[in-house]
């Protein structure tokens, strides 16, 4: 029998989807970048006081964890790596889609918006 | 430095109708370095602090994610990349600690000066009479006092409108301040001028502003940018501006009996608690007890006696000032 259920993200990790990490290439191939990762971040600010940060960079920093998934390099900075482990980065097409979405086991409060966080 | 604390009628004549000076060294003042600085603290303040100038004053409230009080803080912007925040008594470090907190590598440092430096404020209708250069509101000069370079910050509110004298060099201060005296300048207490403020309905750090309070209940609302976008807190006092949603708002108190009543007690409307005392001092202009509090709008009504624990008292609306003629 083959489950259904959708499969938890590891405590460890940070998980994209095929379809975010998919997305995130097609804006790299526009930009016309030969290589790249996506930097995955949080810096202080929004409602709740945390707000996710998503840029497409060539490289990593020195201090980034370096996270692979779909053929696409995640570079998360050590600070921000406390608040963001365990989260899976979707995206959410169409008309009324939400763009990339984060679900994140270390929010304990989430802004109407969606984009920012308390941990 | 001497403060002449044992004269308070001078002291609040000065604050009402001449001239004062005050000894505020003690209360906090951190520099914020680094061009981020500023827009870090738009993020977690309600006032908006980006697109200053050299040279304004902002006055901002730090809120939490249920949007309480964190701390009242000035801002003061010195240039690009650096900036003086002055807090009230022992905030600094909560101020510091709480920035920090939120601080992900961004170019900017937040380090309390307090102990260093040193505060003179200038207050009353005749601060002009010191014949010393005075910024205009909102607005922050340096200048000379006796010879020391000084920084002036002119400070409006929450409280009594304010010079804050700013001494770089501590060992410095006790020039400024003779300098002060010499120039006209009546030594005046904390005491006298929490009589004063309490008088005109104004809210006091520590007493009505404090982290149980939101800024719009604390009387801060001239400190709120509506239209600035997201801070932490935000979301909270737009919803409680926009729906009304106050509980409870901050009311004046006249003791019945003559009693003095007590800060930090509760109010009471039969058995069930309705509110709680922030400030009580003895008026000199009313030559009475009052108080401020806040109150469940419920109660709020002028002319409503509510139970102290000091006895019976009536809710005024504030100022005091416009409530009752003096008797």
């Amino acid at each position: 029998m083959v489950s259904t259920s959708k499969p938890a993200i590891p405590a460890n990790t940070i998980y994209i989807t095929e379809k975010a990490a998919s997305k995130v290439k097609q804006y790299a191939v526009r930009d016309d970048m030969k290589t790249f990762g996506l930097k995955v971040a949080v810096k202080g600010g929004g409602c709740s006081g945390l707000e996710y940060v998503l840029d497409i960079v060539e490289g990593p920093q020195d201090d980034d964890k370096i996270i692979e998934h779909h053929g696409l390099e995640l570079y998360v900075p050590k600070k921000s790596y406390i608040f963001l482990a365990g989260t899976e980065l979707d995206f959410s097409d169409g008309l009324n889609g939400k763009g990339f979405v984060f679900t994140n086991p270390n929010a304990t409060r989430t802004c109407g918006c969606g984009d920012s966080f308390s941990a | 430095m001497s403060s002449s604390l044992d004269n308070f009628d001078a002291g609040y004549d000065a604050l009402s109708t001449g001239v004062a000076i005050l000894d505020r060294s003690h209360m906090g003042r951190v520099v914020a370095s680094g061009g981020d600085a500023l827009d870090l603290i738009n993020r977690f303040s309600t006032n908006e602090t980006t697109g200053l100038a050299d040279g304004d004053v902002v006055v901002t409230v730090l809120t939490s994610e249920i949007g309480r009080v964190i701390e009242l803080i000035t801002v003061v912007r010195r240039s690009a990349t650096e900036s003086i925040l002055l807090t009230g008594l022992d905030a600094e470090d909560t101020v510091v600690e709480w920035l920090d907190r939120y601080n992900f590598g961004e170019d900017c440092d937040f380090a309390v000066s307090t102990a260093t430096s040193a505060q003179i404020t200038i207050s009353g209708p005749k601060a002009t009479d010191l014949g010393i250069n005075l910024p205009e509101p909102g607005r922050d000069i340096t200048s000379e006092i006796d010879g020391v370079g000084v920084e002036i910050v002119a400070i409006s509110g929450p409280s009594l409108a304010s010079y804050e004298v700013l001494i770089d060099e501590k060992s410095q201060a006790s020039k400024v301040w003779d300098g002060l005296v010499a120039a006209g300048g009546v030594p005046t207490s904390e005491d006298a001028f929490d009589v004063l403020r309490v008088e005109l309905g104004l809210s006091g750090r520590s007493s009505e502003i404090s982290n149980e309070a939101n800024p719009l209940e604390a009387g801060l609302l001239p400190y709120v940018d509506f239209d600035k976008g997201c801070y932490m807190g935000q979301e909270v006092i737009a919803r409680l501006d926009t729906y009304n949603k106050l509980q409870r708002r901050l009311v004046g108190l006249l003791s019945d009996s003559g009693t003095a009543l007590s800060a930090d007690s509760s109010l009471k409307a039969g058995d069930r608690e309705v509110g709680r005392i922030t400030s009580a001092v003895t008026s000199r202009s009313l030559g009475r007890p009052i108080a401020m509090a806040y109150v469940r709008n419920a109660h709020t009504e002028p002319g409503t006696v509510l139970e102290s624990v000091n006895g019976p008292v009536e809710v005024v609306e504030l100022p005091f000032a416009a409530a009752v003629t003096p008797g």
